[in-house]
């Protein structure tokens, strides 16, 4: 419970941010729109990135005198960096509703878009294991920001940045080089989004040893 | 019965160390914790606050250690801090809905009607506020629920004297019950001297003196003369002896075997005199 309290605490915390959140699908909507051959692949992608980045805020947002506030706190040690996982799993699934909802009305206003489908190949999973990529790298990014402790703004800015462009330009390269896409129904997108999560969680366990040592 | 009880606190860190520190402090007391910057006041309070682990030693809060329930341990602290602790970005109601959140004795009515008192914005982000606006937050934040325990960390420093005497009320009316106990480390001595019952000294990470503010006053006298009356067996009596052109002032031990001359004059020193003279006769 406490956990889910912290989550709300790091949207309090950046809420006022989270209007990026809102302009990803926009721009991913003008672009699909206006280009011949828009993906609904890429636009999603494009919103799982923002959702990579707005992941790691609630870092970034904190600074070195909130500790008197945020670790004061009743909870036991290593239930808010679980927050901060858990504040990290709502905002790529929140990029992926958007951007969904973004491709959804795009192809209502553009039936030739297709969006489960691309040359008859059923692509339905690939959605799936783009959500699970995009909470590895933002699984990546929180146990980098707990194990390290960063004071250093510019490392802050680096690690928070990094992932998300590695990420977006990975599966982006990805989608330029595979010629033909190969079937990826729901069920090995079902797999790969399990995995993607179990690893997710691990993670987020590292991170809460990380600071139950620390004694935080 | 003893609130808060500190047994043989260690914190080690490279250029400084926090040496065997103990105290305790009974229920319906103010103790100042004073000593200059760097001496081991900011560590202290986070060690028993558990904003750092401490290297050894042990804290208890009326019975109670940290590791036996970190969750009652921390609800039964109110920490303000000397800087505003709060996330900048966030606003009083976002305050509001967190302390709601994690504190099952917060009052949201007392909260809102401290808030209206002392007319802090509910719409403004914390980092609008001025210095005098974000420690009254933050007493609001520690008033508005059931602690057994306030720790202040020069917590009234660069206040303005009407805020600084309204918050020293607020400690005073919360110790009142003789229930709950106050630790408030400051450099504004004048701030103990009104509402202190004991006196933490600490420097270079280790006590000087630990004792009731009024037994340590009575200690000592404050003595001025001139340079021909500062023999050498007075000097060497005498604690942190400050010479000038026109004579000298010093800390004298009420229980020395040594007679004051009469020519001196003698007058009863403040917390704030004799700390200084202290430090300086350890320098």
């Amino acid at each position: 419970m406490r956990i889910l309290k912290f989550a709300h605490l790091d949207y309090l915390k950046t809420s006022r941010m989270n209007y990026m959140l809102l302009l990803f699908p926009i721009l991913a909507a003008v672009m699909l729109l206006a280009s011949a051959d828009g993906s609904a692949l890429f636009a999603v992608g494009y919103c799982l990135f923002a959702g990579i980045v707005l992941a790691a805020f609630p870092y970034n947002l904190t600074s070195e005198s909130e500790r008197g506030f945020l670790q004061m706190l009743p909870a036991r040690p290593g239930e808010a960096v679980l927050g901060h996982f858990l504040y990290g799993l709502c905002m790529v699934l929140a990029s992926f509703a958007v951007g969904m909802l973004a491709v959804v009305i795009c192809h209502l206003v553009q039936p030739a878009l297709t969006i489960l489908r691309v040359d008859g190949t059923d692509v339905s999973g690939l959605y799936l294991a783009l959500i699970g990529v995009a909470l590895l790298f933002t699984g990546l990014q929180s146990l980098l920001m707990t194990a390290l402790r960063l004071e250093n703004i510019h490392l802050v800015q680096i690690i928070r940045i990094v992932p998300a462009f590695v990420f977006f330009f990975g599966f982006n390269k990805g989608l330029d080089m595979t010629e033909a896409m190969p079937d990826f129904g729901i069920g090995p997108g079902l797999a790969a989004l399990g995995a993607c999560l179990g690893i997710y969680g691990l993670l987020a366990l590292i991170s809460r040893a990380i600071t139950i040592r620390r004694g935080e | 019965m003893e609130l808060l009880e500190v047994r043989g606190i260690t914190k080690k860190y490279a250029k400084f160390t926090l040496r065997d520190i103990s105290f305790s402090l009974p229920a319906g007391y103010i103790m100042g914790y004073v000593g200059r910057n760097g001496a081991g006041k900011t560590t202290t309070l986070s060690a028993i606050t558990r904003l750092i682990r401490p290297d050894s030693g042990t804290v208890t809060i009326d019975g109670l250690r940290f590791e036996d329930d970190p969750i009652a341990y921390r609800d039964s602290i109110g920490y303000i801090g000397d800087s505003s602790y709060f996330p900048r970005r966030m606003t009083l109601r976002d305050i509001r809905t967190v302390l709601k959140d994690f504190y099952p004795s917060f009052d949201a009515a007392a909260f809102d009607a401290l808030a209206e008192k002392w007319e802090l914005p509910d719409k403004a982000q914390i980092q609008t506020y001025s210095r005098g606006m974000k420690v009254k937050l933050m007493f609001a934040a520690a008033l508005c629920r059931e602690t057994k325990i306030l720790i202040l960390d020069e917590a009234t420093t660069g206040l303005d004297p009407r805020v600084r005497r309204e918050i020293l009320k607020l400690l005073q009316d919360y110790i009142a019950d003789g229930k709950h106990s106050v630790l408030f480390s400051t450099h504004i001595m004048e701030d103990l001297q009104d509402i202190a019952d004991y006196i933490f000294f600490i420097e270079r990470g280790e006590k000087v003196f630990c004792e009731p503010k009024d037994d340590i006053l009575e200690s000592y006298l404050l003595v001025k003369g001139g340079p021909e009356e500062l023999t050498p067996e007075l000097e060497r009596l005498l604690i942190g002896v400050e010479k000038h052109d026109y004579g000298f002032q010093a800390l004298y031990p009420t229980d020395s075997a040594l007679a004051l001359p009469p020519a001196l004059s003698a007058e009863k020193p403040t917390i704030d005199q004799i700390v200084v003279h202290i430090l300086e006769g350890r320098e």
